[in-house]
């Protein structure tokens, strides 16, 4: 039996909105996320896809606990770490880091690129002198592809690319076993997205770093994961081998986003014939009753509406969280 | 902050000779003075040149109060000394030593002018930098630690706006003393309630910011990031309100003096000397335009300043 | 000959504290009736303020030289009032952001209205009732429920169908799209794509696409220009475009593009990042990113040439010819 680096174990997040009027402060409770499960094993990619608003930085942000969790549990290198105390949080963070999504935001304007480089030696390293600090973080650097010419200059002075490129200069400096990059080149050019994502595949494979990798673009995560989820609402629809996920998606929801890919070729785009949803994804804090993502979906019958699909395997590693899809097991 | 900062860029440029992958030297030697020129100091500064008003202010306050502090030495009157032969308020003259003239007791009115800018300065100085030491610190644990702290935090702050200034200053001389010293402090006690409320505004759309995040999953601590993220990022809004705050504090102190709770004569401020001159102003109008004078270039060029810095201290502006 | 909408030989120049910069550079582009151009480039290409430009709405320190023609009106030199009766009547555009395109403070029947009322002076009954119907046409569900809504209200994906009713409100001859599916999820931008192309079809208008992304350009596009450094650097037909590449830099994007169909380990990324428009390199302006460059690159800026009918690239080399 294989060690995972992250369990992740009904994970729920709740959030609260304002819901009153002038003299009443009144508040309605959302579930950012709903008893979502899952694990990461040492070096593998996980890539996570879903809509904006679906709650994938949430998950990002309750990993790390930059948002608290109101119930499930998080297990991280076998040990406990949602109920561990907030002294004890640092320690645990020093093999798991995380990449933003917009690389110029993420760093702070005040400080040059040696010292964001530095921060987590600093916290995590007091033990090294200046200098091995500096030879560290040059280290980082070249390893990213920056030149260590720049070391002392000021985030506003890079472009995007190499923004986050400093970015995961820092990730990488402590040699964490686990990234989580949220979104990491949305931001970017597509000359420089292609980059990036080239940086994160080598970085994986020279460090053996496990990624957790957020994005919305189906095609990204297919070309980085080993095992993708996709999320609506804070759900999990379904959870696959790449493989499988892109040639044999289970989930209407999850056939519906692959086909709302366009692909770069005129002849093959203008030819297929393009399943679309209908509407706009509802607000997570008024979801639908049973299955969220029934009013989008055209296999929607009545039970949908009913109840909650519990997730079924289909197969050994993939689950699906759908009314109409034959569980492997009850067979 | 910025020293220690320095002291590890030395420390940089003395071990980058030692790294093999700065093996052409000459190269890495422009590239070291390009990068010498971008630290974020000097380059503010050198924005700051070239932004003529502003320099032009900068040596301007700098000359006013260099004069000021020195200035006293070189006069054959002190500021305190009454000509028995000149009793009355006479013209300027370059024979009997008066080159602006004297007051309506005979004294000198440059010295006493330049006697009231140490204490102008001094007030200003002193008390902005005591609301700046409260405003900063309330504000950004205010601001960042956010819930029950930035409530009583803030409640006090609001409090204390409601209670009439002058009262409170009033209050805060009676218990202390008319010390001179303590009055700065009382002023200073006054003016750190905006500065706290800018600095925790300013803080919390700081602390929302990504690279706040990226600090904390890079395993800062608190104080790190309060020191080391929010307050280096304020520091440009602190600044300017620094400049701003520091002629408002003059003022303050020349309304203080003439209730007769500020400096007392014969020490004198340019506030009190305004006052002074006001009252004559109809037999001799110098004894008020000249220290107006004083008092106005001062507090334009702490404004053009002000100004000046929030450009230069913002690296994004570019 | 005359077609729709012709911009020649346009440039936009602004003044900044740091000198003046290019921001487009000789640009020569035109569109008909039906037709889709979808002009490809990166951030800070120009792509964005060529159509700005023709739109009126250059910020104040930009300035500009070459004819931008709309059916035989030329629209550079044009006197304020006149133009504000083209714009949003024969020339509308969408905004890439909704929420911010739209007044929040006003609803969103009211700020259609608005336009209706400015063009057309139409009253409020008969401009609902054209409301009405182009709600119907860009497929918002409950048209008169909407039409009572804030911006704030709406969703994403609906805030874009009343950008796109607002442009198509007055039938105008031509529509800039400017990243008009970059805020959006996929689902929703297959759904806006779609609905772009069925305007094309059925309005006959002629939809100017600005995009970076490659797979809506395929989709939608019959013609493409790709725009790199404020210049045009390959133009023509979609197929050519993808097939018959004749630009390393258009070859580059189409190689980095990924896709769902492809499957590679490493994927040919374009080397370097795009240049600053106020220091551009000499000569040719990809030629620090470009695989195939020669001295010649480096010296000589290419003009943009015409390799085969109704294909034109800025390259002194036939790809693949070394």
């Amino acid at each position: 039996m294989r060690e995972n680096l992250l369990d992740v174990e009904n994970l729920t997040i709740k959030y609260k909105v304002k819901n009153g009027n002038l003299f009443f402060n009144r508040y309605r409770e959302f579930k950012a996320i709903d008893q979502v499960s899952f694990n990461i094993g040492p070096s593998e990619t996980l890539g996570l896809v879903g809509e904006s608003g679906c709650g994938k930085s949430s998950l990002a942000r309750a990993i790390v606990k930059l948002v608290g969790l109101d119930s499930g549990k998080v297990t991280w290198l076998g040990k406990d770490w949602t109920s561990s105390h907030a002294s004890t949080d640092r320690k645990f963070r020093e093999n798991l880091q995380l990449v933003f999504q917009d690389p110029l935001a993420s760093l702070n304007p005040r400080m040059t690129v040696s010292e964001i480089i530095s921060e987590p030696l600093e916290n995590y390293r007091k033990d090294l002198s200046v200098l091995e600090k500096i030879e560290l973080v040059k280290k980082s650097m070249e390893t990213v592809g920056l030149s260590t010419s720049m070391i002392n200059r000021y985030p506003h002075e890079f472009s995007g690319g190499q923004c986050q490129r400093i970015g995961i200069a820092r990730a990488i400096i402590l040699k964490p076993k686990l990234i989580i990059c949220d979104e990491p080149v949305s931001a970017l050019d597509v000359s420089i997205q292609a980059q990036v994502i080239n940086l994160l595949k080598d970085l994986q494979k020279r460090f053996s770093i496990a990624l957790l990798f957020i994005s919305h673009d189906l095609s990204v995560v297919k070309h980085i994961s080993d095992r993708v989820m996709v999320l609506y609402l804070g759900r999990i629809m379904e959870i696959a081998n790449v493989n499988d996920l892109f040639s044999n998606p289970s989930h209407p929801y999850s056939q519906a986003l692959l086909s709302a890919i366009p692909i770069p070729d005129p002849i093959r785009e203008k030819e297929r014939k393009r399943d679309n949803l209908v509407g706009d994804a509802p607000s997570p804090i008024f979801p639908p009753s049973g299955c969220v993502f029934r009013t989008r979906c055209k296999k929607s019958t009545n039970i949908c509406s009913i109840k909650e699909p519990r997730e079924k395997i289909v197969k050994l590693g993939h689950r699906v969280a759908c009314h109409h899809v034959s569980d492997e097991e009850s067979k | 902050m910025a020293r220690p900062k320095d002291e590890v860029r030395l420390k940089m440029d003395y071990t980058k000779s030692f790294f093999p992958f700065n093996t052409k030297n000459s190269k890495s030697l422009d590239a070291l003075k390009d990068i010498e020129e971008r630290s974020l100091w000097t380059s503010a500064m050198q924005r700051l040149i070239q932004n003529k008003a502003a320099y032009i202010s900068a040596l301007l306050i700098l000359f006013l109060a260099f004069v000021c502090f020195v200035g006293p030495y070189f006069l054959s009157w002190s500021y305190d000394e009454i000509d028995w032969d000149l009793i009355e308020a006479t013209p300027p003259s370059i024979n009997n030593g008066h080159f602006l003239g004297t007051d309506s007791l005979g004294r000198d009115l440059l010295a006493r002018i330049l006697q009231g800018g140490q204490v102008s300065f001094q007030v200003g100085l002193l008390a902005t930098m005591v609301a700046v030491l409260i405003g900063v610190t309330v504000g950004s644990l205010a601001g960042f630690l956010g819930g029950w702290v930035d409530q009583v935090l803030m409640r006090i702050v609001d409090i204390l706006y409601v209670i009439p200034l002058m009262f409170f200053i009033i209050i805060l001389m009676v218990i202390f003393g008319r010390n001179f010293y303590l009055m700065f402090i009382a002023i200073g006690f006054v003016e750190w309630l905006t500065m706290s409320r800018i600095v925790r505004g300013q803080t919390m759309t700081l602390r929302h910011k990504e690279f706040i995040d990226s600090a904390r999953v890079s395993g800062s601590s608190n104080t790190r990031i309060i020191f080391k993220h929010i307050i280096p990022n304020i520091l440009g809004v602190v600044v300017v309100y620094v400049t701003l705050t520091i002629p408002q504090v003059i003022l303050l102190e020349s309304f203080l003096s003439f209730l007769g709770l500020g400096v007392q004569p014969p020490m004198t401020s340019w506030g009190a000397l305004i006052s002074e001159g006001a009252r004559e102003m109809e037999i001799t109008p110098r004894t008020l335009i000249i220290p107006a004078l004083f008092l106005s270039t001062a507090l334009f060029c702490f404004n053009f300043l002000g100004d000046g810095l929030r450009d230069a201290l913002d690296p994004r502006d570019r | 000959m005359n077609r729709l909408l012709e911009i020649k030989d346009l440039s936009v120049v602004f003044d900044t504290p740091d000198g003046s910069v290019k921001a487009v550079n000789n640009i020569s582009l035109d569109v008909d009736r039906g037709e889709c151009l979808a002009i490809v480039g990166e951030s800070g290409s120009g792509k964005s303020q060529t159509f700005l430009t023709a739109m009126g709405l250059l910020a104040d320190n930009g300035r500009s030289a070459g004819i931008i023609n709309l059916n035989g009106s030329d629209l550079l030199n044009m006197q304020r009032n006149d133009l504000n009766k083209l714009r949003g009547n024969r020339i509308a555009m969408i905004f890439q952001d909704p929420m911010t395109a739209l007044t929040p403070h006003m609803k969103v029947g009211e700020q259609i209205r608005e336009v209706l009322d400015h063009h057309q002076g139409l009253g409020k009954k008969a401009a609902c009732e054209i409301i009405r119907e182009m709600f119907n046409k860009v497929n918002i569900p409950e048209p008169d429920r909407r039409m009572e809504m804030y911006p704030h209200e709406l969703s994403g994906g609906l805030r874009q169908r009343v950008m796109i009713a607002m442009a198509l409100i007055c039938k105008p001859d031509v529509i800039i799209a400017d990243e008009p599916t970059t805020a959006l999820d996929v689902t929703v931008q297959a759904q806006i794509m779609d609905l772009l192309n069925e305007i094309k079809t059925e309005i006959g208008a002629a939809i100017i696409l600005i995009t970076h992304d490659l797979g809506v350009v395929a989709g939608i596009a019959d013609r493409v220009a790709v725009m790199y450094a404020g210049s045009i650097v390959e133009s023509g037909e979609v197929f050519d475009i993808f097939y018959n590449t004749k630009h390393p830099y258009t070859l580059g994007l189409l190689n980095c593009s990924l896709s769902l169909e492809k499957k590679i380990d490493f994927l040919e990324a374009i080397d370097g990042h795009p240049p600053n428009p106020n220091n551009l390199p000499n000569g040719c302006p990809f030629n620090p990113r470009c695989k195939n460059v020669r001295d010649i690159c480096r010296e000589e800026k290419p003009e943009i040439k015409i390799k085969k009918q109704n294909h034109s690239s800025a390259c002194h080399f036939e790809l693949g010819v070394k």
